[in-house]
């Protein structure tokens, strides 16, 4: 406290009289005096451009009623400084900036394989369609009527026999329906 | 300039939809990992946030430097997360910002009513002159009037005594010594006078907390 708010003519030492400087509310104790002086002190700084820590609630009022009426602007190179700050620290984070959007390979392997799955699908289907079942239906006459005369070969040879032939002729059917089956679709 | 050679977008001036849509490239540039975007976006808001939002809150300069740093932290990081909603980035920095200071409050067992009264605060409304998308400037404008109205009301309600010592003392920013000898009293009077005003001012505030 300086000299001058400790002289005796201090109406804040003095009993508190009609016309007091209080209007009526009751003189300081010294606990408030102590808080008053040091809010004045706390202002005088803050007032003259120093970074002042508001400790108290009284000091925060008072630098939000400033605040609210003053533009308080950053120093333009202490705000880049801040904004360089922030930028290292979030690249040291483990979540640090954001990555460019990339395409992964398991991504494009996971298309790649749901795309054969549709088109396999879609062939099934194709396949089974009723087009295909009434073209089916359709009896394979012609081959019906192939001869069997040139598979018949000589008779009575040493290494073909009867059965041996009639295998023969039972294959040659087989082979000819098979390629009508799948030249045709199902039979 | 930028480091790039070109005009600054950071400062580009003036109102109106080309701003707005600059800084929709600029935010999807940043969530594509372009940190010259980042920083340009940084720079755009840094000094509306400290002054209109985190200050006036903290109530504390160094604090709230701490405090814009760990919102730019925060939003580098959350990037990712912004979707654009057809108004400016702003709003959501702003949110990150009113979040750091309660979370800062709360940290220093600092939540009292006047931490409340002054986080709560709403954010602007469009002004209806400014049109669909006004520039971050005139919001920022718009966040200082509510606060300087908020304010003034709170004066009015206090004292006529204690007022005249705050207006003179934070509005003026007089000396000490001036603001005493104007209200013809002693320094040591007008201290405690001015004292008295704050703590008046601050249960009045808090009491009319939004």
């Amino acid at each position: 406290m300086s000299d001058d708010r400790l002289d005796d003519d201090d109406p804040i030492r003095l009993p508190t009289p009609a016309d007091s400087p209080w209007g009526g509310e009751d003189p300081p104790t010294e606990e408030e005096l102590r808080q008053a002086e040091a809010l004045g002190a706390t202002m005088d700084r803050l007032l003259a451009g120093e970074p002042v820590a508001a400790t108290d609630d009284a000091a925060r009022a008072a630098q939000l009623i400033r605040s609210s009426f003053h533009e308080e602007r950053l120093a333009e190179g202490r705000r880049d400084e801040l904004i360089q700050q922030a930028m290292r620290q979030a690249l040291a984070r483990p979540v640090s900036l954001p990555r460019p959007r990339r395409v992964s390979v398991g991504s494009l392997i996971a298309l790649a394989a749901s795309l054969l799955l549709v088109l396999g699908a879609g062939l099934m289907v194709w396949q089974a369609g009723p087009a295909r079942r009434h073209v089916a239906q359709e009896p394979p006459r012609q081959m019906l009527s192939r001869s069997s005369d040139g598979l018949m070969g000589r008779p009575f040879t040493d290494r073909a026999g009867a059965s041996s032939r009639l295998d023969l002729v039972f294959a040659d059917r087989m082979n000819g329906y098979r390629q009508v089956v799948l030249a045709r679709g199902t039979p | 300039m930028s480091r790039t050679g070109g005009p600054d977008p950071a400062e580009a001036p003036g109102p109106g939809a080309d701003v707005v849509d600059l800084e929709q490239a600029l935010v999807r540039r940043a969530q594509d990992g372009d940190r010259e975007a980042i920083r340009l976006l940084l720079t755009r808001h840094a000094d509306a946030l400290y002054s209109r939002i985190i200050l006036p809150r903290a109530g504390d300069p160094t604090l709230a430097q701490d405090v814009l740093k760990e919102t730019m932290v925060t939003a580098i990081e959350k990037i990712g997360t912004f979707r654009w909603q057809g108004r400016s980035i702003y709003f959501w920095l702003r949110q990150i910002a009113v979040n750091k200071v309660i979370d800062h409050h709360r940290a220093s067992g600092r939540a009292g009513r006047l931490a409340q009264a002054v986080a709560a605060e709403p954010e602007p409304a469009i002004l209806p002159t400014a049109g669909p998308r006004p520039d971050v400037a005139l919001i920022a404008e718009e966040e200082r009037r509510i606060n300087a109205a908020r304010i003034s009301a709170t004066l009015e309600e206090i004292n006529p005594r204690y007022r005249r010592a705050i207006e003179l003392r934070l509005i003026d920013e007089l000396p000490r010594e001036e603001c005493a000898k104007l209200m013809d009293v002693t320094l040591g009077t007008f201290d405690v006078l001015f004292f008295r005003a704050v703590r008046a001012f601050r249960r009045k505030f808090e009491e009319s907390e939004p």
